[in-house]
């Protein structure tokens, strides 16, 4: 290359146009969706890019909250025995254009038999396609629960269940309950292209798909028709950047407005910052170490006790959680309902800590094995620095721990059989119900399905457990779970680690964004300010 | 040569791309974890329904029939579905070979055009300059690669905002994909200079990260080629004949240095296809290694299967192809070849 073309080149290349068009919002997300029906993914990051974006449910979660409020349904009915749920429709609800696809109607109870239809009845057309595995809806029982879906008229709907079930107006909030269109549905199977159902996807939510380019961008545009009205941006971008640190530098430079989990340590620079801002909340999570109670020592509460009383859990917030959390005392976070703020949690106390093994017959102690989380999670942010802590904490009592660790696959399936003594896990919730932490971690049937890692199936704990779950009433529920908490606190599977919180750090433009507590990004509300 | 050829591929091809396949589909089902308890993550699911789900995939049947019908599949172009997303093997890795392409060709492009004339210039010049050059070269060599990027990030992209941080193009342009690279997909839209100039803007970078340690360690080649070849006979015969210094150089021992520099460009190619994993995830480049780690961390066995098998025989082709570069400088194998 001669010189001065050479100089051409690199002035052409020093051009800096950073400059985007007036409202496209460009959002740096942690990582590929698998997919875009969010009936048969489990991740956030698929979740972000589906359900929030392109798709509404029956019901919808507040922004920002764990309440429900109306979403596709205006309205509905619970009839006294609690087993039949009525929704009616809102009418004049538009699906996308979009795909070659015109719809010719408004939303109606066809979609909502259509939707669940496909995950629960396997001769349903499309139960089949993308080999069929609808990992939430079966994980959590749907299938069971949900006896009957009936079309009571174009505009009502009504669900059967074959049990009671307190937490079900929460479940249908779920990303996995999205509407989808039967008409998208039936337009796909004439053209014999079934496969496109879950890559080309039509729904009704704030935002219509424009295009995906794989592990780079996804493109989407307002939605003109939308039922709660046009979002406030015209196109939204997810600039696909899985490191956490280089998300933080394309905030700083501007190539992005709004970043997804930002790493711990990168925050106090974001704070600095004066074009950006940084929200956060209390997590909807728990990190906690649980006990292995099937195994000896551990089926023993002295000796778990005395691990709650040698294990300097204070120390943990401020070592590996940089401050970022709350000491957890309970299961559930302290921002949810029937979180009971009187139980006494177990203070940090070598002599207590050696009292209670002597009380059980183990003076000088004893070896056992701790494993310490691989992955890096809000509610854990580094399980092999805190599985060093504690590793010191319980030589002080005279407890020999040897540190091991998996990888994350391996981790989960040998925790869930119980090859472990002691595991680092933790929990985030995904309907703000407290039977979505205190059952499905800590319940005689979750032993069976491996999510009671610490295998602890204690009757009193899991009557008052079960007894929430089918009360319909709030104020008893809340009681039941309240007591439900000294029960666990009293018996000690686990102990309780921290509720990690939540960041988001986004350019000071940025308005009408919301933390929501399951970590779901919604741009729905947002509004970009010159 | 036809002959040679086909022997190369049936004494070669075939029983390393077997060899590949068989390896990667037993080791694989030796590492504990499983795809569908990955899925369900923290929430898991009662046994019944793993066993369920992992019989949609085909984990529930004999190891040997598992593999069996994933090569009677494969045989016919059939890779097999992601776990995860669901989609083809083959048009997941489609999606993101051109990427990764990209990407080396211009790794490779930095490489040659700066550590061949690096190469030369130390073996030419000797003292401080050799010294100087090798010890650049030293240092990239030695650099950790995740730190070299955060630190040109951090200065070249934040602090004095010359390139992008990261991705493939602004995203103000929007460039349909139709070959996958988008140095040329940009041309098929209404105003590509600009997208142009800003593609290559964002290839700057991690093009620069993952070529440093290739060019640290072909220039070292190169040198250390031309060095060796400075006390052969035939150059001594040359100098002794008459020949310049710079013909010396440039004609008798530099080519006597081209064969192990295409043994060692060779496996750089190599490398370069199966995806720099590393540079791929700082600089969120969608290409194939990034994408198999993630596949391997999630045990998408039809992807990782089919990625390797894909992989081997890149690897194969690349290494038939420096075969035939071999016959192309080295007479001698020529020579070989027809006796």
């Amino acid at each position: 290359m001669n010189i001065r073309a050479s100089l051409v080149f690199w002035a052409a290349i020093g051009i800096s146009s950073q400059a985007f068009s007036a409202k496209t919002f460009v959002y740096c997300s942690e990582g590929s969706p698998s997919n875009f029906n969010p009936q048969t993914v489990t991740d956030g990051p698929s979740f972000n890019a589906n359900s929030a974006t392109l798709f509404n449910r029956l019901v919808e979660f507040k922004q920002g909250s764990t309440e429900i409020e109306a979403g596709l349904a205006e309205s509905w009915t619970i009839s006294k025995d609690g087993l039949k749920y009525t929704f009616k429709l809102r009418p004049n609800v538009q699906f996308h254009t979009n795909f070659g696809f015109t719809p010719t109607r408004a939303m109606n109870a066809e979609d909502v038999l259509f939707s669940f239809g496909r995950q629960k009845d396997p001769n349903h057309p499309y139960h089949k396609v993308g080999r069929g595995s609808y990992e939430y809806f079966a994980s959590m029982q749907m299938g069971e629960i949900i006896k009957e879906i009936k079309k009571l008229d174009d505009m009502t709907v009504e669900f059967t269940l074959s049990q009671k079930e307190a937490p079900f107006m929460a479940n249908m909030a779920m990303d996995f309950a999205s509407i989808h269109s039967k008409e998208y549905g039936d337009f796909l199977l004439a053209k014999k292209a079934q496969d496109k159902m879950d890559m080309e996807p039509v729904g009704t939510g704030p935002f219509v798909f424009e295009s995906y380019q794989k592990d780079t961008l996804i493109r989407f545009k307002s939605f003109d028709k939308h039922w709660a009205g046009q979002p406030k941006i015209d196109k939204l971008v997810f600039a696909i950047t899985p490191d956490p640190t280089v998300r933080a530098q394309k905030l700083k430079t501007g190539e992005c407005h709004l970043m997804a989990e930002p790493n711990p340590a990168d925050l106090p620079a974001l704070k600095q910052a004066s074009q950006l801002k940084v929200l956060d909340r209390d997590g909807l999570n728990v990190g906690y170490l649980a006990f292995n109670t099937s195994k000896k020592p551990f089926d023993n509460p002295l000796v778990r006790k005395a691990i709650l009383h040698a294990l300097n859990r204070e120390n943990y917030i401020s070592a590996v959680y940089l401050g970022n959390a709350t000491l957890a005392k309970n299961p559930i976070p302290p921002s949810m309902w029937s979180h009971n703020n009187d139980v006494v949690d177990y203070d940090y106390s070598i002599e207590k800590a050696k009292e209670f093994l002597k009380k059980a017959g183990m003076t000088n102690g004893f070896e056992t094995e701790l494993w310490t989380l691989p992955v890096s999670r809000p509610y854990n942010p580094s399980g092999k620095k805190m599985g060093e802590l504690m590793q010191a904490d319980l030589a002080k009592v005279g407890i020999k721990v040897k540190l091991l660790s998996y990888d994350w696959p391996t981790y989960l399936e040998k925790s869930r059989k119980g090859e472990h003594q002691m595991v680092q896990l933790g929990w985030t919730g995904d309907n703000g119900d407290p039977d979505n932490f205190l059952n499905i971690l800590l319940g005689c049937a979750s032993v069976k399905s491996g999510s009671n890692v610490s295998r602890w199936c204690h009757q009193p704990f899991n009557e008052l457990v079960q007894q929430a779950k089918i009360v319909t009433d709030q104020k008893k529920r809340s009681d039941l779970y309240m007591k439900a908490q000294v029960v666990f606190k009293d018996q000690a599977p686990w102990a309780t680690l921290a509720h990690g919180r939540v960041f988001r750090a986004m350019s000071t433009k940025v308005e009408g964004y919301q933390i929501h507590p399951f970590g779901r990004d919604s741009f729905a509300k947002v509004e970009l300010k010159d | 040569m036809a002959a040679w050829f086909f022997r190369k591929i049936y004494s070669t091809f075939l029983p390393t791309l077997l060899g590949a396949s068989l390896l990667s589909f037993f080791l694989l089902r030796m590492v504990p974890g499983d795809p569908v308890l990955n899925l369900l993550g923290e929430r898991g699911g009662n046994p019944e329904m793993v066993e369920a789900m992992r019989a949609r995939l085909g984990l529930d049947k004999p190891l040997l029939e598992q593999y069996g019908i994933f090569m009677s599949q494969a045989i016919r172009g059939d890779l097999g579905q992601s776990v995860i997303s669901k989609e083809p093997v083959l048009v997941e890795f489609a999606a993101r070979m051109p990427a990764t392409l990209e990407l080396a060709i211009v790794a490779l492009f930095w490489t040659i055009m700066i550590g061949i004339p690096l190469g030369i210039l130390a073996a030419h010049f000797r003292g401080w300059v050799d010294v100087g050059v090798v010890g650049i070269s030293l240092i990239g060599s030695s650099l950790p690669i995740f730190w070299w990027a955060l630190v040109l990030i951090l200065y070249v992209s934040v602090g004095w905002n010359l390139l992008p941080v990261s991705g493939r193009i602004a995203v103000q342009y929007d460039v349909p994909l139709w070959s996958g690279f988008l140095l040329i997909d940009v041309w098929r839209t209404e105003e590509p200079w600009p997208a142009f100039i800003s593609a290559l803007r964002h290839l700057m970078l991690p093009s620069l990260v993952l070529g440093t340690v290739n060019l640290a360690l072909l220039l070292r080649m190169v040198r250390s080629g031309i060095l060796e070849a400075m006390d052969e006979d035939f150059v001594r015969l040359a100098r002794a004949k008459g020949a310049g210094r710079f013909r010396v150089l440039w004609v008798h021992a530099l080519r006597s240095a081209w064969v192990p520099v295409v043994t060692v460009l060779g496996l750089m190619v190599g490398s370069l296809l199966t995806g720099a994993v590393i540079t791929e995830t700082i600089f969120s480049w969608p290409g194939v290694g990034k994408w198999i780690v993630k596949s391997l961390e999630a045990r998408d066995y039809p992807v990782i299967q089919g990625a390797i098998l894909l992989f081997a025989a890149m690897m194969l082709m690349v290494n038939l192809l420096v075969d035939v570069i071999y016959l192309w400088v080295d007479p001698r194998m020529r020579k070989g070849l027809s006796s």
